[in-house]
């Protein structure tokens, strides 16, 4: 995974999104690059001075207190004003995606027993994936775009859905993409070609997290699936 | 998963493949690893046991498989075995499908009987890589799997991996000789929860479980 898919962010400047490329990502607005250095440090070069080497850790730390996940006016784009650290804040993103929706699974069979399943994804098509306050969306393409990336033609005709954050029974990454279970175990996986994987898992886990301490809960677990208990239990622990 | 000849390290299955590939990529890793063991008379020669790993980085479960003292299977996410060449190849090295989006029971199901069948059976029980090297919060189904089995639970970490290939960098497959980055696989004294065979139980006896377990997770993976 690209290190910019780590850092959506500027750890130094706060400017939403840094550029880049696997081990290396740049901040357009204050010039600091990172690099994937020795290990696990990130070599961050500033504009002027010193490199210094800095663990992932404190640079997610950075990031978590600039607002975390951001939220963008502009499709892929974050903007600083608009951090989302703040609990009344109305959250908007959107970013262009590739769908992918789980159709049947393959039956994973070992000396003639069955070990398991692996979920079958059918590619749909590039769209529009939208947080709006307590809505998800996924508007398709209006000409049926093919997938950009590997695949050549989409499967099947795709449609736009859209569902209220409390239909999701869990959000979690996988290998890059986001994959959101709604209510009877279907699955949607998003593939993002112009923002940050991990960007929107913690966005859509923002949301989820506002959307239940509103009505007295806090969440404990976003997968398999999300798990919640009341608030006081919580901070009776 | 049929019986087969008793295997010298333990397993019930005679998993060919599975021994060559471990010959081949122990070659590998200790040309390119300095790799150090500690603890490896905690992980029993017979018997069941499930081992509770931290997970770090992709090479993880391939220097679990490779150089646990016993044969291992671990669940793996579904999508692994997306390919027709993974869906055949990762059954024949222990790798056990689970789907992480849902609950998955099969996988469950075969976790217990492989238990059953007194094999050893690896857990990342936080359910993903970390994205810093820390361990983050345990899998609530996870724990509960282990109190209701009532097998020996070790906690297992691998050091050093994160260093080498974090979830968010690359590494250099080629890289070998000089140089070589140190990763230590180290197991911790089993931990013997009994078996919780009803709901209730299990409920009852998660929360220290889960703590026990991160505080022995949290020792093996100290630096």
């Amino acid at each position: 995974m690209p290190i910019h898919d780590m850092l959506y962010r500027c750890p130094r400047c706060g400017h939403d999104p840094l550029e880049g490329h696997k081990t290396r990502a740049r901040c357009s607005s204050c010039g600091t690059r990172f690099e994937q250095g020795r290990g696990s440090l990130i070599t961050v070069r500033p504009p002027e001075g010193l490199a210094e080497q800095v663990s992932a850790t404190s640079l997610l730390a950075d990031l978590e207190k600039m607002g975390g996940p951001g939220a963008g006016k502009e499709r892929g784009k974050g903007s600083n004003e608009d951090s989302s650290g703040s609990s009344g804040e109305h959250l908007y993103r959107e970013a262009r995606v590739s769908l992918g929706i789980a159709e049947g699974y393959e039956v994973i069979r070992w000396r003639g027993e069955v070990l398991g399943f692996a979920e079958r994804i059918s590619w749909k098509g590039e769209g529009l994936i939208r947080l709006e306050g307590e809505l998800l969306t996924f508007t398709p393409d209006e000409n049926g775009a093919a997938v950009r990336s590997r695949r050549a033609e989409p499967e099947g005709r795709v449609e736009g859905f859209s569902c209220i954050l409390a239909d999701i029974r869990g959000v979690q990454i996988s290998s890059g993409a986001v994959q959101v279970t709604l209510e009877g175990d279907r699955l949607y996986q998003f593939e993002f070609v112009d923002d940050s994987a991990k960007r929107w898992e913690d966005l859509l886990c923002l949301a989820l997290r506002r959307l239940y301490s509103e009505s007295g809960r806090c969440v404990i677990e976003f997968k398999p699936r999300v798990v919640t208990e009341p608030i006081s239990m919580k901070s009776g622990r | 998963m049929k019986e087969g000849r008793t295997g010298k390290q333990g397993t019930e299955q005679p998993m060919v493949l599975y021994r060559v590939l471990r010959w081949v990529m122990s070659i590998y890793f200790r040309a390119r690893m300095k790799i150090r063991f500690e603890g490896e008379d905690n992980v029993p020669k017979k018997g069941p046991f499930f081992l509770v790993l931290s997970h770090q980085s992709d090479l993880d479960s391939l220097l679990l498989h490779t150089f646990c003292p016993r044969l291992i299977f671990t669940l793996a996410k579904s999508s692994v075995f997306r390919t027709r060449f993974m869906a055949w190849l990762a059954p024949r090295v222990g790798a056990v499908p689970t789907r992480r989006y849902q609950i998955d029971p099969q996988s469950v199901r075969v976790a217990l009987r492989l238990i059953e069948r007194g094999e050893g059976v690896g857990v990342f029980a936080e359910g993903e890589r970390s994205w810093d090297g820390k361990l983050q919060p345990l899998r609530g189904g996870t724990i509960r799997v282990l109190l209701k089995a009532g097998v020996p639970v070790i906690p297992c970490g691998l050091v050093g991996t994160y260093e080498i290939l974090p979830r968010w960098g690359h590494m250099n497959w080629f890289k070998v000789g000089l140089g070589r980055e140190p990763v230590t696989i180290r197991y911790a004294k089993p931990i013997h929860f009994g078996r919780h065979d009803d709901r209730a139980s299990r409920e009852r006896a998660r929360p220290e479980a889960t703590v026990r377990i991160e505080k022995a997770l949290h020792a093996v993976m100290a630096r």
